[in-house]
């Protein structure tokens, strides 16, 4: 702190700490918090509050349809007379376009319940209007009593209508035999997507280390980084159009003569498990190499040399003296590519095409998005949050690294 | 353990990019000898070390161990054994485990290989350090761990590239010994590379003298510093004061220079003719000052100017200079008066102890 105040000064300092204070805040505590909270919050969706305020919700949506219906006939004749009713708390934000007339197509058919098209009215007496008017301002009349009852019962102690929240495991405890299933293999599918990686890109990592001259390594280097410079959605998309029935892959075996595509042949690649660990040990790759490169390249090439000439097989020299040194890169690339692949959506999602098995963070997509359920979602959220860090925990403990040799 | 021949015929390296390293050499080198291979960084050295280790192949030649032609064999399947200047001695594994590597990668069961490796840890005397780290041994330990880990394959050549660099003087001296007493006990045949003369001069049996991937002369210690053969090797190995000149007379196996300081008689080594360039060397403990007395009759003779004396304990330097040409004498200390400084005296030296070469490459400063 000190020594920062001395190189930078006053102002610099505090700028720094306040940027770094602000990066711990927004983008570490406050999300995490957040996510925390809401995973162990629960919301009762079938509790006797929420049928209640879903019952008050529809009284007050048809009183509403009542109410517009109520004001087309008390345009169309005046001697319908004042009636005032008394204003809904949802009419004025629900003002809906159509109850201003403007399609006079159909002239029939005045469908109670439903907004009344403006013609409908006209097309009536003036008695008649007179006396559907009543009827319905006695039913509105009857609403209101309804919701007044409902609204009676209703305990507005939490200070929010509707669903209640209690602090509880339930979002975890209430996932189901399914879910937990693909909660338990997609953890399985990140570890096997973890060690094709590691199966790949040790030799490209080893043969890049091991690069005599300057020039090999920055081709090695390059042509591992090119494909990195589009975004990942459009590689997964190339993958996609490569394993595609009617893709590259096929159309290959078709110009070999192994299979025929105008009969109708061909292997669907996509949508398989397969497919889906493929695309992903190639978009993460890097992620692996390069931390092992990176330690790698700190070998002693003598040890190497050494080994060899002591008589040691290629599998005792890697088994023995090269992995060894690697482990803290090894253990830094299993991490990103088993965090990565556990979290991932983009790649399950279009290559899988809802045609393969389901990942977990799909799960988790729909839990948000579609089953409305945030609080189920951050819940499951934080269950891969924990199982990842529980990998890392234990992939440490396998090889024996610290956080310190993985800072190195 | 026992030691096997080895010999290069027309061995030479050029690398892809047009470097020669060694030109065609053609060694041989005795089974259960201690061979130094001797020269300034560069000269190829290393690169013999590793041809003969199977590390490169020769662009050209042949070699043979033990009388078994060895291209085309890697080096794991020769029967020879390297010790790196780095050492390379496998960090994460502990000593008995490092000793024991060659074993392993041979398949011999745990037990054995422990045995064994204690026992080489005893040769190296290094009993009870069986379980520790490389890291939490002294250089002198790790050096000799790395002695054992080589000799744990019962190699018949034992290569050491410049192991001793790392070392400070006191452990080198003393590992020097040890080296030797080593190859002795165990008759391997040790090949050592080094740049250090006095390394070379003390262990071995016979030294290679290297320069520019020609190897210039092959001989004893003693015939090396005695009776070097060509200009590099008498600079090279020992100090040497050298003047150029003509050669006026050669008769009787001797040549007669006329150097800027006057004649100078020498043994004519290669038997050069009147009127060929020359250059006279002679050692600096090999000429003495006339009027101190030990100044021999009938020798050759210049004047000097003292410049500088620095005494060494057993031995005085004087730093003389006659015109532009600096000569280096070595007195020994009979606790005789102090010469003074930028006096003129008389050096004389015999003619025995003068050797008149051909001009050739020399030996830069050596550090």
């Amino acid at each position: 702190m000190e020594t920062l105040v001395r190189t930078y000064g006053r102002g610099l300092t505090a700028l720094f700490i306040g940027l770094v204070g602000f990066w711990i805040l927004l983008m570490i505590i406050v999300p995490q918090i957040r996510m925390i909270e809401r995973a162990f919050t629960y919301e009762d969706r079938a509790g006797e509050t929420a049928t209640l305020a879903l019952a008050i919700d529809r009284a007050y949506t048809e009183k509403f349809q009542l109410e517009q219906e109520l004001s087309g006939l008390e345009r169309a004749g005046p001697a319908v007379g004042q009636m005032p009713s008394a204003p809904s708390p949802f009419a004025p934000s629900m003002t809906m376009p159509s109850a201003t007339p403007v399609a006079p197509a159909i002239p029939s058919l005045p469908t109670p319940g439903m907004v009344p098209s403006a013609s409908a009215p006209s097309a009536l007496s003036d008695e008649d209007r007179t006396a559907r008017a009543e009827e319905l301002r006695d039913q509105i009349a009857t609403l209101d009593k309804e919701i007044a009852e409902l609204e009676a019962k209703e305990d507005t102690s939490s200070g929010e209508a509707g669903m209640k929240e209690r602090i509880s495991l339930e979002n975890f405890t209430s996932m189901s035999g399914l879910h937990l299933k693909i909660f338990a293999m997609t953890l399985l599918y990140a570890l096997t997507v973890t060690i094709c990686t590691f199966l790949i890109s040790y030799p490209v990592a080893y043969a890049a280390a091991m690069a005599e001259t300057r020039g090999k390594l920055t081709l090695i280097l390059i042509g591992l980084v090119i494909p990195y410079a589009s975004n990942e959605l459009l590689r997964i998309f190339s993958w996609v159009m490569i394993l595609e029935k009617n893709g590259v892959l096929n159309s290959l075996l078709d110009s070999l003569g192994l299979i025929d595509l105008a009969a109708g042949e061909g292997f669907r690649f996509v949508a398989s498990n397969g497919a889906v660990f493929s695309v992903m040990v190639y978009a993460y790759m890097l992620f692996m190499v390069f931390p092992m490169y990176n330690t790698i390249d700190t070998l002693d090439k003598a040890q190497i040399e050494a080994a060899r000439d002591l008589g040691g097989s290629i599998w005792k020299i890697h088994t023995r003296i090269v992995i060894p040194h690697a482990k803290p890169g090894i253990a830094v690339g299993s991490i990103i590519t088993f965090m990565l692949s556990a979290g991932t959506i983009a790649a399950p999602e279009i290559v899988g095409r809802g045609l393969h098995p389901d990942w977990f963070s799909q799960l988790i997509y729909r839990r948000f998005f579609e089953a409305d359920s945030w609080n189920q979602g951050s819940a499951y959220s934080l269950a891969l949050l924990a199982a990842c860090i529980l990998f890392i925990l234990i992939n440490m403990a396998i090889f024996k690294v610290s956080v310190r040799d993985i800072a190195k | 353990m026992i030691g096997k021949d080895v010999e290069l015929s027309g061995v030479s390296m050029i690398y892809p990019n047009g470097f020669t390293a060694v030109q065609p050499t053609d060694l041989t080198i005795r089974a259960g000898e201690f061979f130094s291979i001797l020269g300034p960084s560069g000269c190829g050295k290393t690169t013999i070390l590793r041809m003969i280790s199977g590390f490169l192949n020769p662009s050209s030649g042949a070699i043979a161990i033990g009388g078994e032609p060895m291209i085309g064999i890697g080096p794991n399947h020769r029967p020879t054994a390297l010790i790196f200047q780095s050492l390379a001695l496998f960090p994460l594994m502990s000593v008995c485990e490092n000793v024991a590597f060659g074993l392993e990668a041979r398949g011999v069961a745990k037990a054995e290989r422990r045995r064994k490796a204690e026992e080489l840890l005893g040769l190296v005397a290094l009993s009870g350090q069986e379980d520790k780290k490389p890291g939490e041994l002294s250089g002198g330990q790790r050096q000799r761990v790395a002695v054992a880990r080589a000799l744990a394959v019962e190699p018949a050549v034992l290569l050491l590239d410049e192991p001793l660099s790392a070392l400070d003087l006191k452990l080198r001296q003393h590992m020097r010994a040890e080296l030797k007493a080593i190859q002795r006990k165990t008759q391997v045949t040790f090949i050592y590379i080094t740049h250090d003369q006095g390394e070379a001069l003390a262990m071995s049996d016979r030294v290679a003298v290297m320069n520019e991937g020609r190897i210039d002369q092959v001989a004893t210690a003693d015939a090396l510093y005695n009776n070097p053969e060509t200009p590099f090797a008498a600079t090279f190995v020992g100090e040497q004061n050298v003047f150029s000149g003509k050669v006026v007379r050669s008769e009787n196996g001797e040549a007669q220079v006329e150097t800027p300081h006057g004649p100078m008689v020498g043994i004519n080594l290669h038997r050069l003719n009147v009127g060929d360039e020359a250059l006279v060397m002679v050692r600096p403990e090999r000429i003495g000052i006339v009027d101190r007395g030990g100044a021999p009759a009938a020798s050759n003779q210049l004047q000097a100017q003292l410049d500088r004396r620095d005494l060494e304990g057993a031995l005085i330097n004087l730093y003389l200079r006659s015109g532009s040409q600096g000569i280096h004498v070595n007195l020994h200390n009979r606790g005789e008066e102090m010469l003074a400084l930028a006096d003129t005296m008389t050096l004389a030296f015999r003619h025995q102890d003068a050797v008149v070469m051909r001009p050739g490459s020399m030996a830069r400063d050596k550090a």
